[in-house]
């Protein structure tokens, strides 16, 4: 025990700090799933082939994850003996699948790589529910037509009207559309001739040649076979035949000559025979060179690239889910022990405290690295705003629990850092986080203050009402809330909601000027702004009450914990207003998500006003027993005075 | 622990009670304030706490409302009905999906309403309860910008208006159309060396009424008025109130408004139909369809000749914009717009000026007292060929925002500042006190 004592917050700080530190270093030495074991093919190098999709520049490693992620909902996938393969590998399985040739063996075809979680529409497809929903080619493969009949008629019904299964269907056959281009390689791959020129498709290159390859076989057949004078239709049956089989012949050949004078393309058309072959020499030595093309990029494009690859292995925002959530654990274990003992507590709470820190520098490398891919501010689409939000909250949460060193702080920060890291995980797993901000957005002078700022409000705000829960949550049910920490605790939530008011103000007035800006209007009423205004003005009613003497510190961690709900109705309410909540219905995962949401702040706010201050199990009244590193006694004001 | 004690425990927290001599002259205080004139009282209600932070519950309410309204409704009607009213009639509609019809609603005070009330609360508070004092300073900033923006916005609401400039590339405006405002215009053509035109607005054009203007030889009665329409899919069938002109050939039906939540905003279609009545005879020329989808028709009463358009209201101004270049640029590979720009030769005779100017996105022109902003892009359905959408505002408060948000800023800054000072002040001395 008393070795606990002296050494308890040093070892647990090691010991963790060790264990996770391992966890973030072996991501980022070793890769995600070991890509050398196949059969000696090069995926490391061809994942770094520069590519333009969704007007950017961007490495084939993130179409492979973003396209697996949007088909499977997870960047790598498993065969059926429960094998774990990357990305880039069902890229290159998804270029070379091939109905004709493949008896449908292959692993595109046989992997279950399909998620499709509408039950109805397993039924369209005769597909049996089994654990992870998740189909291979070869089950839907039969039913095509079927599909595309159904999606034909789904697609005349407006968006507004489509009822769950239309909006799901056509969800579905987005995802195999987006599987059938990277098929016929409608990748634009090829780099631009001359600088400043457009990058090209590979699939139009294929098709430009194809076409002259037509013309030159319709050509050659008329003058052999003289088809000017007579009509193919009256020729004998074998000479029809023989006819077809030399023109086809003629077309592969011409197609052939055409295409092996084009580098490019051909580097890819021979690179997937080679994979069909399961030539793996020559599939390396074509990847190393599709590699090169990034030698003539300017020398930041290629950092970013190299970064984007890296940043794609490592997922930094991804890991900061599990490091959150062991950090708001141990954070929520010190907090509780304080009501129990309070000599453990420390090494908890300075162990959660030093992971947080750990987690937001992993944190913060993933954002700063996004911004250098993206060369924009942090905040440009729902999902970087979830990643921002959960950045500042901790942030945050690490200042106040510096000023005041009570472990409630911690816990806060901890679990909206897991919370919004969870969040954007979900948003993110249908396109490219990275995407091309539309022309009026394009700037990014406004990005960088109005956005950040009117974010940094929802940071402020989350904080306030996060700590409101605490409050009532801990004075209700624990120990641990006694009169410094009652009265620490209030004050930090006032502190919060100022902060709080004066960035929201800040950033929706920055907002309007933008806007006075861009299109003379200050203020349009619009959803998102009245969203904003909405947040404004709830903490100036926090704070107006407040100084009314209409609440006191309850009250004001009531009013913090309401706080949080106005803030999800500006953070996402006013997005679902735009897309219409009929066609999402109330069975997709962000519906029940906030529906979750807003039951549980309901649930804290009704005992929270329910029990009177005076039945909770701590109050802010003296702990029974003073702690040693705590003032032994206050004044009247509840001011601590010095022990005597 | 005993009962008492934990209440006395609790009472800890809150300031100190009064020492026992200052509780009588509490007392007097309350009986004073009872016997003081209804003035005063109503003054110390007009200056309370309680009400702003009630008034700011209902204003809160008010903009939920707002946001929810624009579901079923346009920005603008939701902007008149709501912020820019004194009352405001809230449907229960707006609580329910669109495809559901829901019956009945409840009042609610509007934007002005709220507005005014909490000014009043605000400046009476400042008379009453405020005492100048340096560390006051943050909050009379505070508050002084937030009058600023209140009376900005109503300046707004009253005053400025958008307007738009339609030009085709290589071609030249100098009309202004404001697209929030409609006319029904009868152009008497019959000179051809002068136009003389007649315009009924379209908030006169309500269903049954009869506008009689003297300029007219015949009185127009309103059969109905659709805010915005759109060509029957199934043509014409009995339903069809036009008698004459193009409105026997094509029917247009009223749909909703285009939605404030829509991410396109596009601009309605207003249609309407009108039946004319000769003045001399009082004879019928039929019901005819006036649409903004259509163009003119010819009626010829009395020898004289008039082309009858439902039209946005058009404003000349006294200079010429020439497009002589518009410039769109995609991210490759998409249709996500990267930038738009207008290269606009401009002309005004009057002030001498010929120059080159070029607008684009978060680069307006400010000209005459009005701001030009790139806005959109055109393309003409006949021959493909663009042109250039810019929005045109004149906004005598437009710098009212930029002072208050100024003074507001200034005043959060040093006042939450100050006490945060005060905070850590506070925390050093505790600090001292553990050690």
């Amino acid at each position: 025990m008393n070795l606990l004592k002296h050494y308890g917050t040093p070892l647990l700080i090691a010991f963790t700090l060790g264990l996770f530190g391992l966890y973030m270093l072996g991501s980022a030495v070793g890769t995600d799933v070991p890509l050398q074991k196949y059969d000696g093919y090069d995926f490391a190098t061809l994942r770094m082939v520069p590519i333009v999709e969704g007007g950017r520049l961007k490495p084939l490693d993130t179409l492979a994850r973003t396209a697996l992620r949007l088909n499977n909902a997870s960047e790598v996938f498993e065969d059926a003996d429960e094998k774990k393969y990357p990305a880039i590998l069902w890229l290159v399985e998804a270029m070379s699948a091939d109905a004709k040739n493949d008896s449908r063996k292959s692993l595109i075809w046989t992997a279950e790589t399909f998620k499709i979680d509408n039950d109805q529409l397993r039924n369209l497809l005769a597909l049996k529910g089994h654990s992870g929903l998740r189909y291979s080619l070869n089950a839907i493969g039969d039913k095509f037509d079927v599909l595309q009949a159904e999606t034909e008629k789904a697609s005349q019904t407006s968006k507004d009207r489509r009822d769950l299964y239309q909006t799901k269907l056509l969800e579905f056959a987005g995802r195999l559309e987006e599987f059938s281009r990277i098929n016929r390689l409608d990748i634009r791959a090829v780099p631009p001739q001359t600088p400043g020129g457009e990058w090209e498709s590979l699939a139009d290159r294929r098709k430009k040649y194809s076409t002259q390859a037509t013309e030159v076989t319709r050509e050659k057949t008329r003058a052999k076979f003289a088809l000017d004078k007579v009509s193919f239709d009256q020729l004998p049956k074998d000479q029809q035949k023989e006819i077809q089989s030399w023109s086809l012949h003629t077309y592969d050949e011409e197609f052939e000559r055409l295409r092996s004078q084009d580098v490019q393309l051909s580097r890819w058309l021979d690179l997937i025979q080679a994979y069909r072959d399961k030539d793996a020499g020559k599939f390396n030595q074509l990847a190393g060179e599709l590699a090169q093309n990034a030698e003539q990029l300017s020398p930041e494009d290629q950092r970013a690239l190299k970064l984007e690859v890296f940043v794609n292995r490592v997922a930094p925002l991804f890991k900061c889910i599990v490091l959150y959530a062991a950090a708001a654990v141990l954070a929520l274990t010190g907090l509780l022990l304080t009501g129990w003992n309070r000599e453990l507590s420390p090494p908890f709470r300075w162990a959660s405290f030093s992971l947080i820190a750990l987690s937001l520098a992993l944190h913060t490398f993933g954002l700063i690295a996004r911004m250098y891919i993206q060369g924009r501010p942090p905040v440009t689409n729902l999902y970087s705003s979830a990643v921002f939000i959960g950045w500042g909250a901790v942030g945050l949460c690490m200042i106040l629990e510096i000023v005041r060193p009570l472990g409630i702080a911690n816990v806060v920060g901890a679990s909206l850092g897991f919370m919004t890291a969870i969040i954007a995980h979900n948003l993110g797993s249908d396109n490219d986080t990275l995407e091309m901000m539309q022309a009026v957005l394009d700037t990014n002078f406004w990005l960088a203050t109005h956005v950040t700022m009117v974010t940094f409000g929802y940071v402020a705000t989350f904080v306030a009402g996060f700590l409101g829960v605490l409050f009532i949550l801990l004075g209700v049910c624990t120990p641990v809330l006694d009169r410094h920490a009652f009265k620490a605790l209030g004050g930090m939530i006032y502190g919060t909601v100022c902060l709080a008011t004066l960035l929201s103000f800040v950033g929706t007035v920055l907002g309007g000027i933008w806007a006075d800006y861009s299109w003379g209007r200050f203020w349009g009423w619009d959803p998102k702004e009245n969203g904003a205004l909405l947040i404004v003005m709830w903490n100036a009613i926090v704070l107006h009450a407040r100084w009314g003497g209409l609440v006191k510190a309850r009250g004001v961690a009531l009013l913090a914990v309401i706080g949080n709900v106005v803030t999800t109705w500006s953070w996402f309410g006013t997005n679902m207003l735009g897309v219409g909540l009929h066609s999402y219905g109330f069975s997709s995962l962000r519906m029940w998500a906030i529906i979750a949401f807003l039951v549980v702040m309901s649930g804290v706010i009704t005992v929270g006003l329910a029990i009177p201050l005076r039945s909770w199990t701590s109050n802010g009244e003296q702990f029974p027993k003073p702690l040693p590193d705590r003032p032994r006694a206050f004044n009247r004001n509840g001011e601590p005075v010095a022990a005597s | 622990m005993s009962k008492k004690s934990r209440s006395a425990a609790i009472t800890a927290d809150r300031p100190p009670p009064k020492a026992p001599q200052a509780a009588p002259d509490v007392k007097t205080k309350a009986a004073v304030a009872k016997r003081e004139p209804l003035l005063r009282r109503v003054l110390q209600i007009a200056a309370s706490l309680k009400t702003t932070v009630v008034l700011l519950l209902i204003a809160m309410g008010l903009v939920f409302f707002g946001t929810l309204a624009q579901v079923g409704n346009g920005v603008w009607t939701v902007v008149d009905n709501y912020f820019r009213s004194f009352f405001v009639w809230v449907p229960l509609q707006i609580f329910f999906h669109p495809t559901q019809t829901v019956g009945g609603g409840f009042p609610y005070p509007g934007g002005w309403t709220i507005g005014f009330l909490l000014l009043t609360n605000l400046l009476t508070a400042h008379f009453l309860r405020f005492k100048l004092s340096w560390t006051k300073i943050g909050i009379w900033l505070i508050h002084t910008g937030l009058v600023v923006m209140m009376v900005g916005e109503f300046l707004t609401g009253v005053a400025a208006i958008e307007y738009r400039m339609i030009i085709e590339e290589g071609k030249s405006s100098s009309t202004l159309f404001n697209y929030r405002k409609t006319e029904l215009a009868f152009i008497d053509v019959t000179d051809p060396n002068t136009d003389r035109v007649a315009a009924i607005p379209s908030s006169r054009l309500r269903a049954g009424r009869t506008i009689t203007d003297s300029s007219l030889p015949f009185d127009v009665k309103v059969v109905a008025y659709y805010k915005n329409s759109a060509t029957r899919k199934n043509g014409v069938d009995g339903s069809n109130p036009a008698t004459a002109g193009i409105g026997r050939e094509v029917q247009v039906e009223e749909i909703p408004e285009v939605s404030g939540v829509e991410a396109q905003q596009t601009d309605d279609m207003p249609s309407t139909y009108v039946e004319l009545f000769e003045k001399k005879s009082g004879k019928s020329r039929g019901v005819f369809l006036v649409s903004t989808r259509y163009s003119d028709q010819l009626v010829k009463v009395d020898g004289r000749s008039y082309e009858m358009s439902l039209r946005h209201l058009q404003i000349p101004e006294p200079y010429t914009f020439h497009l002589t270049k518009f410039t769109h640029d995609v991210y490759p590979g998409t249709d996500k717009p990267k930038d738009y720009r207008s290269h606009v030769h401009l002309v005004d005779p009057d002030l001498n000026v010929d120059r080159e100017v070029e607008i684009y996105m978060n680069a307006p022109l400010t000209y005459r007292g009005k701001t030009f902003y790139q806005a959109d892009i055109l393309t003409m359905q006949r021959d493909g060929k663009r042109g250039t959408v810019l929005q045109v505002v004149s906004n005598p408060g437009w710098f009212m925002p930029y002072l208050s948000c100024g003074l507001v800023a200034a005043g959060m800054l040093f006042h939450f500042g100050l006490a945060l000072t005060r905070f850590l002040g506070r925390i050093s001395r505790e600090g001292e006190a553990n050690s």
